[in-house]
């Protein structure tokens, strides 16, 4: 688990070893929990070829509500945001933008090992992140320099109530604080332009956008402390019988989150939301050292419809029979050859390859290797595939998508994105950091709380023109296997997660697969393999997706960048590709635990 | 109990019954029967082919609970209940002689000498079991690989070394059972809360003050601590904090700041409320006249440390250089200062009336007041001892625990370390000083001040210091019988031999009770106290702070500016 710096500064520092490289999984205890389930799956079969797109659930960011009061802390904080404004102004250089943003957090986690509560606790923060800009939209104090660091930008602590005098108390320090970073690093930049040559792309430095004005009401989340204590021992308590797997861990968390936002272009916006995650998660050495780890996650935006104790039982059920198996698998060879990746694993596959290509600040910074920046309008993929990213898509079927929300961090409303169309680059993700020939955010800028917002994926959807049965793209994958003359083809029914470098000069692939299986053509069984690895050069594979599936896997999850792990989703059918490299994953030198298990005296039926 | 969100502390207090309900019944004895099963287990099994066994084993489970009270200006911001259980393993292989441990392995500290990990809290006997066995597993794996290190590098340095200490002292097996009703309270936000909030908000009434916050922690730890020698510990213990700090900063940009700490042993038994409320005036007051205050000038100066500043400065001249327990070997073999006092044992590190010894044993200190660092047995379930470190000047011993030297061939129960901390090393408890019958009080202590000051020269100023960081926070300069206060006091070239520059001390003990997060081993903190009377020193060099000053606030306080300006 890598540790992520918290401010501005270090993000700089480090930039070498986290800012380029991504991943976006669950990556062990400390990410948050995602959810894979594939709700078109069981309906997959001889559906008709079809270009439709996924049953969603879309959310217009200004429709339905809006009607809330506003809170009256949220009030203190728009009063003191125009006392600075007034009060800086006279200042040189005066502020030309100003934003508080504050996030209001219940969480309550709670996790157990082996049917034992390991810890159980609420917490409630409410921090205030401002936001201060001098100079103008053409060029400000924000603008990305390679010499010249951002400032920390940790968020304060505010108070929890509606206490006006301590609430703008707070806001007036943050403020004071910020403008001064703010001067500062815009005369430094201002000094640095004098005598630097130009930059590749001119744009602004920071879009203008139309401010909005939403305010949701608050909406509790009830959640019975107890029983979900009793639900966590439970369930883990399904690992007690099971001597063989070493860690296992299920973890509850439920997160309600009211968002103010108040900004001196007169975007104010007060938005409640909700997540609920139970995440499963186990690992076992395999007698040659091999370290295997299983991870099964649901999430909600709420109780309503969320999985019940006997659903989440089958998830621990499947997990430990994938370890089981795991460890008995063979371990997979190094193979060149056509692979088909079920939905989610597709989902993370595009994630990874080409999403975080399509980040707006990778095509404008210089660490970056820009690698899109110069290939608008030119074919990337086959022309049955298109891309598009949408924050505004609440459900695919049932299955609450993790990327949805109204508003991105900087108010802007989320918008549909159309990044490829029929194979062809059309469009970037854009928070209010403009790239050359598109000057308008399209409501991407995203990242946690304590970080300036980068572009981002929120809900990555791949849609195919033609697609096919489940059984026609296995007799594909098979057709392809005899052409290349191949053993065997490769399917990837689960993936951990993935990273992926954009930097200059290292771009890099690297995806965690879990569930592979070695689909014979000869007619044997598929054979479950472990410790595989799929490497590659990103653009190379996504020119060679050969089929799509007709029914849509999601992988909703979290995904770490510059801008800190948000919540994320990526949808897609499932995929034939041509080639694919396989690595073997690094072993461990490692054997298993020296002494049996303690007796299962107490393990429950 | 139902969680509504809008009742975050409905909920801690919903999460505190969670460990007693009928379903689960408590079986207070299911740590100690795991502990007990999988030690046996492991002493008499775990072995890798031809690999040694261990020669030792030790576990330590602690339960923590902590509740945390956070409040500024009126407002409550935090309030936090945490409760972990984590065990940390303690095991050697080799022998007495030669084990795997005090072996840094990287050529920097090592934290990773054993093994500790996040346990559950339930009392369920076979989870706790499975997470012995794992934990035992790792750290026998890391033992193996650390002793096999250890003698490669030994090896090659053989000739560097000239009859090295054993690796681990003997001791007795130990039965240590006890708690005070004070160390069976549970944890509450909710008991420190109301009065943080009360205490923050007198801030209100203070207009040169830019930002302030109060904190409140209560902290109750009960460990328990079984060995393959035999000995069991189950003990308690318990402290209360309640943090008070404000900055601000002088018309100049100045950084400026003050601070108040008050320690218990239970929130119950901290001062009340008003008592709190006339200190954290004066140290409100004190910030507000600090803005005012004139800048040092570079001198030599005679400095009397009073209050919590005399307990800082015995921590940065003599507590810190106090362990015993040897460097660790290192794989490199280099030869690297460690700070401490070893070389000075029986010479004089101070004046003929100071003198200073260290007891756990003791619960309070003068007065009745609580002190952090008291215990029955140290981290390394061997029992605290009372140690006379400093007699008439003289240095007579050092601190140190089961990892020996040649000077201290026998543990003194001062083998301290975090429940998270890998490493043990000498450590004070609680660390008493005094002057003997020299002791002066106040008055007298600034006559003698003054009369140094006299001797040493016209300009030679006086000040007088009450709080401590890296330098002075809160200072005075002492001329003709007042206190002023000043800003920019940097006090240059103190170490541990300066204390032979004390030429007096005070008649009235002050406890500084702290968490000692120690000299760059572990990075959990260890409870300590230091027990001091003022000390003055002569011929002390000190000049004006050189730190940049930063722009004061560009606007005025929300708050105050709607107000009119309070008299002055």
């Amino acid at each position: 688990m890598r540790v992520l710096p918290t401010t501005g500064t270090a993000v700089r520092g480090l930039a070498a070893a986290v800012v380029i490289g991504m991943g976006c999984a669950p990556a062990g205890q400390r990410a948050v929990p995602v959810l894979a389930k594939t709700p078109a799956a069981q309906s997959g079969g001889q559906r008709a070829r079809s270009a439709d797109p996924p049953p969603v659930v879309r959310v217009e960011p200004l429709s339905g509500g809006g009607g809330g009061e506003k809170a009256a802390g949220l009030v203190a904080l728009e009063q003191e945001l125009a006392r600075a404004m007034a009060a800086l102004g006279q200042a040189k250089p005066p502020p030309y933008f100003m934003a508080y943003r504050v996030n209001d957090v219940r969480d309550l986690s709670i996790q157990a090992r082996n049917g034992a509560l390991v810890s159980s606790a609420p917490t409630h923060t409410r921090v205030l992140e401002t936001e201060v800009r001098v100079g103008d939209y053409r060029f400000d104090s924000s603008r990305p320099s390679r010499s010249v660091a951002f400032p920390g930008q940790e968020a304060a602590l505010l108070p929890r109530g509606d206490d006006e005098p301590a609430l703008r108390a707070v806001a007036w320090r943050e403020t004071d604080r910020a403008y001064k970073a703010a001067v500062d690093r815009y005369s430094q930049l201002r000094a640095q332009r004098a005598v630097k040559v130009d930059r590749e792309d001119n744009s602004d430095d920071f879009s203008r956008e139309r401010p909005v004005v939403f305010l949701e009401s608050r909406q509790p989340l009830e959640i019975d402390v107890p029983a979900w204590e009793e639900r966590v021992r439970r369930l883990s308590a399904r690992f007690r019988s099971v001597p063989e797997i070493q860690f296992n861990e299920v973890a509850f968390s439920a997160t309600n989150t009211h968002r103010w936002m108040v900004t001196s272009e007169g975007t104010m916006l007060q938005t409640a939301a909700a997540s609920v995650k139970v995440n499963i998660s186990a690992s076992t050495r395999a007698d040659d050292g091999m370290d295997l780890q299983r991870d099964r996650w649901v999430n909600g935006a709420g109780f309503e419809g969320f999985p019940g104790e006997e659903a989440l039982g089958r998830l621990v059920d499947e997990a430990i029979a994938d370890l089981r198996a795991l460890r008995k698998a063979p371990v997979a060879e190094p193979y060149v050859g056509p692979a088909i990746f079920e939905g989610p694993a597709a989902g993370v596959f595009f994630h990874e390859a080409f999403g975080h290509r399509t980040e707006g600040f990778r095509l404008r910074e210089d660490d970056e290797a820009q690698t899109f920046a110069r290939k608008m309008g030119q074919p990337l993929m086959p022309a049955f595939i298109s891309v598009y990213d949408d924050p505004s898509l609440r459900k695919l079927g049932d299955v609450e998508l993790n990327g949805f929300y109204r508003f991105d961090e900087e108010g802007v409303p989320a918008q549909r994105v159309a990044l490829v169309d029929k194979g062809i680059l059309r469009g970037f993700l854009l928070g209010r950091a403009p790239v050359r020939g598109f000057p308008r955010s399209n409501g991407h800028g995203r990242g946690r709380i304590g970080r300036r917002p980068d572009a981002r994926m929120a809900n990555l959807v791949v849609q195919s023109s033609e697609v096919v049965s489940a059984a026609e793209l296995r007799r594909r994958l098979l057709a392809e296997v005899g052409r290349q003359g191949r053993p065997y083809g490769l399917l990837f029914k689960d993936i951990a997660g993935g990273r992926t470098q954009t930097g200059r000069g290292s771009e890099r692939l690297k995806v965690q697969l879990v569930m592979v299986y070695r689909v014979w053509p000869d007619g044997r069984p598929d054979e479950l393999v472990r410790g595989a690895d799929l490497a590659g050069t990103p653009l190379t594979v996504l020119t060679k997706v050969l089929a799509a599936s007709d029914s849509y896997g999601v992988f909703n999850g979290a995904c770490d960048a510059r801008s800190g792990w948000i919540p994320q989703t990526n949808i897609s059918p499932s995929l034939l590709v041509g080639e694919v490299e396989i690595e073997r994953k690094a072993k461990g030198q490692d054997r298993p635990p020296v002494l049996p298990p303690p007796p299962v005296a107490g393990a429950l039926p | 109990v139902r969680w509504l969100a809008g009742a975050a502390l409905g909920v801690a207090a919903s999460l505190a019954v969670t460990g007693v309900r009928a379903d689960h019944p408590i079986d207070d004895d299911a740590v100690r029967r795991a502990m007990q099963d999988e030690l046996a287990r492991s002493k008499n099994d775990l072995r890798i082919g031809d690999e040694p066994r261990p020669h030792y084993l030790a576990y330590t489970i602690t339960d923590l609970e902590e509740a945390l009270s956070v409040a500024s200006f009126g407002a409550a911001q935090l309030a936090r209940r945490e409760r972990e259980r984590v065990v940390r393993v303690d095991l050697r292989v080799g022998d007495a002689a030669l084990d795997n441990s005090n072996f840094d392995a990287d050529g920097g500290y090592s934290t990773s000498e054993w093994y500790w990990k996040v346990i559950p809290i339930d009392d369920d006997y076979l989870a706790l079991r499975r997470e012995l066995w794992l934990a035992t597993d790792d750290a026998y794996r890391a033992a193996l690989e650390r002793l096999a290190a250890k003698r490669g590098a030994a090896e090659r340095q053989a000739a560097n070394l000239e009859h090295p200490a054993p690796d681990f002292a003997p001791t007795r097996a130990a039965t240590i059972v006890h708690a005070s009703e004070r160390t069976r309270l549970a944890p509450d936000p909710a008991d420190l809360m109301d009065r943080v909030v009360k205490l923050s908000r007198l801030f209100l009434s203070y207009p040169g003050i830019d930002d302030s916050v109060v904190s409140g922690v209560h902290d109750v730890l009960r460990r328990r601590y079984l060995s393959t020698e035999g000995t069991w510990i189950d003990d308690r213990a318990g402290r209360a904090m309640v943090t008070v700090a404000g900055r601000t900063q002088a018309p100049d940009g100045m950084r400026l700041s003050n601070q108040s700490l008050f320690t218990a042993a239970s929130p119950r038994d901290l001062p009340a409320l008003p008592a709190m409320e006339t200190d954290v005036r004066h140290l409100a007051d004190t910030l507000t006249a600090m803005r005012a205050a004139p800048l040092v000038e570079t001198s030599d100066a005679v400095i009397l440390f009073e209050g919590q500043a005399a307990g800082q400065i015995v921590k940065r001249l003599l507590a810190d250089h106090l362990s015993g327990t040897p460097l660790p070997r290192s794989s490199r073999g280099e030869d690297r200062a460690d700070g401490s006092l070893a070389a000075r044992l029986g010479q004089r590190v101070g004046p003929r009336f100071l003198s200073a010894y260290d007891d756990p044993r003791e619960e309070t200190g003068p007065g009745g007041a609580f002190v952090f660092g008291g215990y029955r047995a140290d981290d390394e379930g061997v029992a605290g001892q009372r140690v006379t470190i400093v007699d008439k000047g003289i240095l007579t011993s050092l601190l140190i625990g089961r990892t020996p030297s040649n000077e201290l061939p026998h543990s003194n129960g001062h083998g301290r370390g975090a429940p998270q901390n890998a490493t043990f090393q000498g450590r004070i408890g609680n660390l008493f000083v005094s002057g003997g019958g020299a002791g002066l009080d106040a008055r007298k202590l600034r006559d003698k001040a003054a009369a140094v000051a006299r001797e040493a020269g016209p300009r030679t100023a006086v000040y007088v210091v009450r709080l401590l960081e890296d330098n002075p926070v809160v200072a005075y300069r002492l001329a003709h019988g007042r206190e002023e206060p000043v800003r920019g006091l940097v006090l240059q070239g103190l170490t541990p031999r300066s204390l032979r520059d004390v030429v007096a001390v005070g008649d009235a003990p002050f406890v500084y009770n702290f968490i000692d997060a120690g000299r760059g081993r572990g990075w959990q903190g260890v409870p300590t106290s230091i027990v001091t009377p003022a000390l003055l020193f002569k011929d002390v060099e000190v000049r004006r702070s050189r730190e940049k000053p930063t722009k004061p606030p560009l606007y005025a306080h929300p708050y105050f500016s709607s107000r009119p300006a309070p008299a002055p």
